[in-house]
């Protein structure tokens, strides 16, 4: 197994370690609500260097990739990014990616655990004149995530990062090192990511130590952002995307551009579209805490989808999670009977999703 | 929430065709205000408005407000913003001002 460059730092520190991919980092630092709160509340630092680094150049890199990704990469300015998909010809999902427009190269960022199938079928599929090269090792990736989290990047580069929109990044220097300053996330709250050289990565987390006492900055694992991300009904590809899953199932349209010339898997998704999927992902909450992934669920006696991912919310108070629905049933405000291993007679409520705003975003102007 | 509530089959169709009305009207007042060079079916539910998803921005915003109240005859005050997050979240918005007897679909 390969380890992030904080890999000896965490095990130092007592967090719990666990692989992501072929990547060992820390999974969790504290108990689960103490770090739910500091990202919902104050500010989380995680260790995010095992994601995949992909860099993706050469003539006609543009061209390539969006005709491999189903959204528009023509339209992507300078300094910004997309969070698109990569579907295979039937429309399946290889991978949920972040596209960078750097210069005349790409940056590709995926999870971990998408990084060798990601490689594999980018290199199976490239034009002749596009490099793909693997620079996931080179870089650590360090992310502060919550609604203090912008204080972060004004301390530690300076206050005109103000200015950087969601989705964009800038190259910056901290201490004389070239870094990349990258604003995203997925749990509804301000998220800035620095990518940095691994060599480097140790000094920069020990100095947002040292200078964000007073935000309550407390370090997380990885973990910490499972359940945020639920309830903003981000998709988690692990659990999320089953294998036969394609983006009009998890309601990700939104990542399709359907009027460009050609992409792959556009025939399959627009044949789905016309027909309409069979099924899609929905969100629910329920008071039934011993549910379980595949758990299946009905009306009355008819079998019309299964749990994929499931956990609490501190927030809501009350447990919440992702199913496979028929599509004739996938609509919010109804409620259907769920079948658990000690209960057949639950019930799950569909809601709409997000399922609320954030301080982060009630605090900040559209 | 109860564990033991009975879910028929035609108490979920009904609330469900009374939805499908609300969102699609939500949807084309999206795409006719906006105009957004999509069709209903390109947006999905549970789209994010805001950041990702359709990437609206606080112009957009203020015209989805005005065209709601219109097309529904409802009033949307300041505290009621926080129901702009999705398409899914608007109509469960109008759905309960329609079961207040406000608005008209």
């Amino acid at each position: 197994m390969k380890k992030t460059p904080l890999y000896e730092f965490h095990l130092e520190n007592n967090a719990v370690i666990k692989p992501y991919g072929d990547v060992l980092t820390a999974s969790k630092y504290h108990e689960f609500e103490q770090e739910y709160w500091a990202i919902r509340k104050n500010v989380a630092m995680i260790d995010m260097s095992g994601i995949a680094k992909i860099k993706v150049s050469g003539g006609s890199a543009t061209e390539w990739l969006d005709y491999i990704c189903t959204g528009n990469i023509f339209s992507l300015s300078e300094g910004k990014s997309v969070y698109t998909a990569v579907c295979k010809e039937d429309g399946t999902i290889v991978a949920l990616i972040c596209v960078l427009k750097d210069n005349d190269e790409y940056l590709i960022l995926t999870d971990a655990e998408k990084k060798v199938e990601l490689v594999d079928w980018f290199n199976k599929n490239k034009h002749n004149d596009v490099s793909v090269s693997d620079i996931s090792e080179e870089y650590g990736c360090i992310s502060v995530v919550g609604p203090k989290a912008i204080e972060i990047p004004k301390m530690v580069i300076s206050e005109d990062i103000l200015s950087l929109p969601y989705l964009g990044f800038e190259h910056d220097k901290i201490n004389d090192v070239d870094c990349i300053l990258y604003r995203f996330g997925l749990t509804g709250e301000y998220e800035y990511r620095f990518l940095i050289p691994k060599e480097k990565t140790l000094e920069l987390w020990n100095k947002i130590i040292d200078i964000s006492k007073e935000l309550e900055l407390i370090s997380c694992g990885l973990d910490s952002l499972e359940i945020p991300m639920l309830e903003m009904n981000s998709i988690n590809q692990q659990k999320d995307i089953i294998p036969d899953a394609t983006v009009l199932q998890l309601q990700l349209n939104w990542m399709v551009d359907f009027y460009k010339e050609k992409f792959v898997g556009k025939e399959a998704i627009l044949k789905e579209k016309s027909e309409g999927p069979i099924r899609k992902l929905v969100m629910f909450v329920t008071e039934e805490g011993g549910l379980k992934e595949k758990d299946k669920i009905y009306i009355e006696d008819e079998e019309i989808g299964f749990v994929v991912h499931h956990g609490y919310s501190p927030q809501l108070k009350v447990f919440v999670g992702l199913a496979y629905v028929k599509t004739e049933y996938a609509y919010s405000g109804i409620s259907l009977g769920l079948q658990t291993g000690s209960n057949s007679n639950a019930v799950i409520d569909i809601v709409s999703a997000p399922l609320f705003l954030t301080d982060t975003v009630k605090g900040v102007k559209i | 929430m109860s564990k033991t509530r009975i879910v028929t089959k035609s108490e979920v169709v009904n609330k469900i065709e009374h939805r499908k009305k609300v969102l699609d009207k939500v949807k084309n007042i999206l795409i006719e205000r906006l105009k957004l060079n999509l069709s209903p079916e390109d947006i999905a539910d549970n789209s994010p408005l805001f950041r990702l998803g359709l990437q609206l921005d606080s112009i957009d915003a203020l015209e989805i407000v005005v065209s709601i109240e219109q097309e529904f005859k409802i009033s949307i005050t300041d505290e009621d913003m926080q129901v702009f997050r999705s398409v899914n979240t608007i109509a469960d918005f109008i759905l309960e001002k329609l079961a207040k007897g406000e608005g008209e679909l």
